[in-house]
């Protein structure tokens, strides 16, 4: 499958990658130039492969409050939350953000190779409510960018002109606006984003996406905008130790066991996977998703093995680059939970057992967001 | 992208220089670098040892994908370019010259070396 996008990045010279059965650009020129232009200026990425599920009605936040792990009550419209899904038994179906549109109108990200996956699962979900619940897959429908980086709000506020951008000023992390920056444009903006800056998520119309694309290339221009791939997308993610499903986690692994237990609500009442959860939480997970850094030259990729100092075979990695913010090379790895912060591992990398170390999450943090830039 | 006359280079998209009485000094062609981006690693070999044709001999490595180098022919490994493997990604800046990987004594030279030409046709025509 193809983004509409897709002829736009061949004219700037993409490298392509097949991901989720989708043709994404992975560069454009450099993967490390595009995550410094991302950490220093501000990136533009293509992520209209992503899923959209709409869920409305009087029922929906009951229903979604079973689906997810956190708790949707405390979403106020044109708020939005990373959350997950859970089977019974306690395994991600899918990572995602939910957004609250209005009091009955809620929309979720969900990630492209589960969009089917998703589906399936709140449509049998759902046959449990009688009414007052609807499900609407839009995904084919919508497109996305996102705009990264410490100048993604002045290149939005350039584009979208006085009027439009000074709701910009009142979004904090994971707030959702509807804005209409020409009278047949409607855009979904959020401040969300998978790379550790400042940043937004627009959703648009797929017919539209191109022409946002170009304005959005246009504006940026003055503050040093770069087109950036699937692999900054990768690279400033890791650094900034956000799970990707199918690498770091997927129906295999809990909640608890990713680190993500602060997603975890468990005083909302009954969700799927609740029972198991709780009492995982109680008992201590078995294994973590673990930081580590190589502390030799090379770099350790996903499905390598992880062992102790004593060679007990502990874990391996779910997913491994260089980090270019960081410098040297590490990654994330699911490994036993007898294993703490600084404790040395080997990692065998094509047959030779290389030294890491386990550290702290995340690799990298921005400094606290200048919210100044808005105001006034 | 160049692709000097004076070199020879291989379907594996690496070229050799003929120095001296059968001694070549092994990279990878400008092509190559391209498709593979940035690179973060660099994996050769000891010197002294040997390899038959096409054995991998090492590997290099980008920010997303790990490929083998393969020996073009039977050889001995005389010299590692270990400003390479120190700094790999000095390999951008002069993939010809101050990027080579490997000085190798050829024992039995691969059938199939191309010239300049005849590898751009070849990574005209299917890309590699």
């Amino acid at each position: 499958m193809k983004t509409p996008l897709f002829f736009l990045h061949k004219d700037l010279g993409a490298k392509f990658v097949d991901f989720g059965g989708w043709q994404l650009p992975v560069f454009y020129t450099s993967v490390v130039a595009e995550h410094h232009a991302v950490r220093s200026s501000c990136g533009i990425f293509d992520v209209s492969h992503m899923g959209e599920i709409a869920i409305s009605g009087p029922k929906a936040k009951s229903f979604l409050n079973y689906i997810v792990l956190s708790d949707v009550g405390r979403l106020g419209e044109g708020q939005g939350q990373y959350t997950a899904m859970c089977t019974p038994s306690g395994g991600i179906i899918d990572d995602l953000i939910l957004y609250r549109l209005t009091e009955e109108v809620f929309l979720l990200c969900v990630n492209a190779s589960r969009i089917n996956a998703d589906w399936e699962w709140l449509q049998q979900k759902a046959a449990m409510f009688a009414s007052g619940l609807n499900l609407e897959n839009q995904s084919s429908r919508w497109a996305q960018l996102a705009l990264q980086g410490p100048s993604s709000a002045k290149v939005l506020a350039c584009y979208l002109g006085v009027d439009n951008a000074k709701f910009l000023g009142g979004l904090s992390y994971g707030d959702i606006v509807t804005l209409n920056p020409s009278p047949q444009l409607t855009l979904l903006v959020a401040r969300t984003g998978y790379t550790g800056e400042l940043g937004y998520e627009l959703y648009v119309a797929k017919e539209h996406v191109c022409e946002l694309w170009e304005n959005l290339f246009t504006a940026g221009e003055e503050f040093g905008i770069s087109a950036a791939g699937l692999g900054a997308r990768d690279t400033l993610r890791l650094e900034s130790c956000y799970p990707l499903y199918g690498n770091d986690i997927d129906v295999n692994v809990s909640p608890l066991e990713a680190g993500l237990s602060r997603l975890l609500n468990f005083a909302k009442g009954d969700f799927c996977g609740r029972d198991v959860l709780y009492k995982e939480k109680m008992r201590g997970p078995q294994r973590l998703l673990r930081a580590f850094k190589l502390c030799e030259p090379g770099v350790a990729r996903q499905g390598m093995q992880v062992y102790s100092q004593d060679a007990r075979r502990i874990g391996f990695v779910t997913s491994g680059s260089v980090l270019p913010s960081v410098g040297g090379a590490g990654g994330l790895a699911l490994v036993s939970s007898s294993v703490g912060v600084g404790e040395q591992i080997y990692i065998d990398v094509r047959g030779k057992k290389k030294r890491a170390a386990i550290v702290k999450k995340p690799f990298y943090k921005v400094g606290e967001v200048e919210q100044s830039q808005f105001e006034g | 992208m160049s692709y000097p006359n004076n070199l020879s280079y291989t379907k594996d998209h690496e070229w050799l220089s003929m120095a001296s009485k059968g001694a070549a000094k092994v990279g990878i062609t400008a092509f190559a670098l391209e498709q593979l981006g940035d690179i973060v690693h660099v994996d050769l070999p000891e010197v002294g040892s040997t390899y038959s044709a096409n054995e991998a001999f090492g590997t290099i490595e980008s920010t997303k994908t790990v490929s083998d180098l393969y020996m073009p022919g039977e050889c001995r490994v005389l010299g590692v370019n270990k400003k390479i493997t120190e700094n790999p990604e000095l390999i951008q800046k002069d993939v010809y010259k101050d990027g080579w990987l490997i000085e190798v004594e050829i024992i039995k030279a691969s059938q199939g070396l191309m010239d300049a030409s005849s590898y751009q046709s070849y990574i005209a025509d299917d890309g590699g």
